[in-house]
């Protein structure tokens, strides 16, 4: 069985948050990815850019619709995640119109802000 | 005077100098600060030294060495290592060097990225002013009537997006580019609209049909094989050569079948119809080359000729299949009431089922016309009453006034 940890939280301004309690919660989420890894259960740990940076797509009105935003439909709750890596919005919005979850309710894309990859954590931005 | 020769630069070549530097790094803010630093560069130094044989080369090597200190100094966005960065210096010279010509024209790309489907729709055409044409907030949201502050935010986040997203730099592959082709046409025809629909106190400053006009020639230089963009150039020429006649001396709106077509400028008509041909002959009809046909079928009074209303209406019917609006139904009320009379088109007009028809200023206009010829003065008021109340011109809604008033005596 497979399971997606879904991180909701309250989105912060730059700069709002204090450097050192940044700092403090990054190594507490180095360690959490280490063990998980260790534990040999991790398939990848990705923290997402703001919402404002949100793409959602859909084929389900018959059509291929894009939108600027994330998805805001509170009667809908989220039902899979993909993590995939490819090179640009371009590849990504290909891969979401052809996942069938797609044809049936709105996928949202929103690119890594930093990502746990191969032992260490690293940054898109 | 080295200062017009800057400044005339600056408006011809902003777009392609932007476009050539983000062809390295989709970072549009980063881009646009090394382009003023450059500018900033020219005027201190041109008066000076004289200005260069090949400006738009100087001025590109300047912005990316700026980019390139930039990175150096860590102040981007980006952090690039070593590697890049000399090869980044290496292709900023060689460009700068191959700048003659032709001069490596990457704004189809950034046209592209301006009206990619993840860029809210609302903030295309802003986008477009300001990087293809070099605008500045400030004179794009007076176009728009917002605060010069909520413009700027609306095109920083977008050129966030563009940059935190990655959306790439690139002509679409041809699965999607005609899809994405039609929000481009789309995006340069809302600046012509936004003029069309709400000309300022000081149309000189507020006018953006020009720009709207530039940035569809451009399209037709840079896509000329597609077949739509020489359609929404067309639609663009008929449009403006019909604007002397539009407004009375008093400003006072004029309806187009009340228009003096000798006030036309029948050279731009003549362009339009030409434009229209080129369309025609190069694929199947599309929105604006539907629209553009409208306008040509309009136009033949120009040439002592009867509007054909036949034609006019089979095009309506056409634009309804496929890109149907609340206007193109509206004017195919106007189609109905010409060739079989007031009943029927208000039979139509009352048909039309949309939820934003009660709020479309047009579709109250047409009913206040159709039912004062039906004679039912009363009713026509009322509709005229709404009509006025939703018009933003003054020039309109002084005409809409005058015909109310008709109606008392």
């Amino acid at each position: 069985m497979r399971y997606s940890l879904l991180l909701n939280c309250y989105e912060a301004e730059p700069g709002a948050i204090d450097p050192e309690m940044a700092k403090q919660f990054m190594a507490a989420f180095d360690l959490y990815a280490k063990d998980l890894e260790k534990a040999g259960v991790l398939v990848a740990a990705e923290v997402l850019q703001p919402s404002a940076h949100s793409t959602t797509l859909t084929l389900r009105h018959g059509h291929l619709q894009i939108q600027d935003g994330p998805f805001a439909d509170t009667k809908e709750q989220l039902a899979g995640i993909f993590v995939i890596d490819v090179a640009d919005m371009d590849q990504a919005l290909k891969w979401a119109e052809q996942c069938p979850g797609a044809q049936y309710g709105v996928m949202e894309i929103r690119p890594a802000a930093t990502a746990y990859i191969a032992g260490q954590w690293q940054s898109f931005l | 005077m080295p200062h017009v020769s800057i400044e005339l630069i600056a408006r011809h070549s902003h777009g392609r100098l932007l476009a050539l530097l983000l062809s390295k790094n989709a970072d549009i803010m980063a881009a646009e600060d090394a382009l003023a630093e450059a500018f900033a560069q020219a005027v201190r130094c041109w008066p000076e030294q004289g200005t260069p044989t090949k400006p738009e080369a100087w001025l590109y090597r300047v912005a990316s060495n700026w980019l390139i200190n930039q990175y150096r100094s860590g102040h981007s966005h980006y952090t690039e290592t070593t590697a890049d960065l000399s090869e980044l210096a290496d292709a900023a010279m060689t460009e700068s060097e191959q700048l003659s010509t032709p001069f490596p024209d990457r704004r189809l790309a950034l046209l592209f990225v301006c009206a990619h489907p993840a860029i809210d729709p609302a903030v295309r055409t802003p986008l477009m002013l300001q990087t293809i044409l070099g605008l500045n907030a400030s004179r794009i949201a007076l176009a728009y009537s917002v605060p010069e502050t909520s413009m700027t935010q609306r095109l920083v986040r977008a050129k966030r997006r563009i940059r935190d997203l990655l959306i790439p730099f690139i002509l679409p592959e041809k699965p999607q580019l005609s899809e994405r082709l039609s929000d481009v046409l789309e995006a340069i025809y809302g600046a012509y609209a936004i003029d069309w629909l709400e000309p300022g106190e000081d149309d000189s400053a507020v006018s953006l049909a020009d720009e709207a006009l530039y940035l569809a020639g451009l399209m037709t230089e840079l896509l000329a094989e597609q077949a739509e963009v020489w359609g929404l150039l067309s639609l663009l020429c008929f449009s403006m050569a019909r604007q002397p006649g539009r407004l009375t001396s008093t400003m006072e709106f004029v309806p187009l079948d009340q228009q003096n077509c000798r006030m036309w400028d029948h050279k731009l008509v003549a362009q339009a119809e030409g434009f229209l041909r080129k369309a025609h002959s190069l694929g199947p009809m599309g929105r604006f080359q539907l629209e553009a046909a409208i306008q040509s079928a309009h136009s033949v009074v120009l040439y002592q000729q009867k509007v054909d209303w036949q034609v006019l209406r089979t095009l309506y019917l056409g634009l309804l299949k496929i890109a149907p609006s609340l206007g193109a139904k509206v004017a195919l009320a106007v189609s109905i009431y010409q060739l079989e009379g007031t009943k029927e088109a208000l039979i139509y007009l009352d048909s039309i089922k949309d939820p934003q028809m009660a709020c479309f200023q047009p579709w109250w206009a047409t009913q206040a016309f159709l039912l004062s010829e039906d004679g039912q003065k009363e009713q026509a008021k009322l509709a005229y009453a709404q009509a006025i109340q939703l018009t933003k011109q003054p020039g309109l809604s002084q005409y809409l006034q005058a015909k109310a008033a008709a109606l008392e005596l």
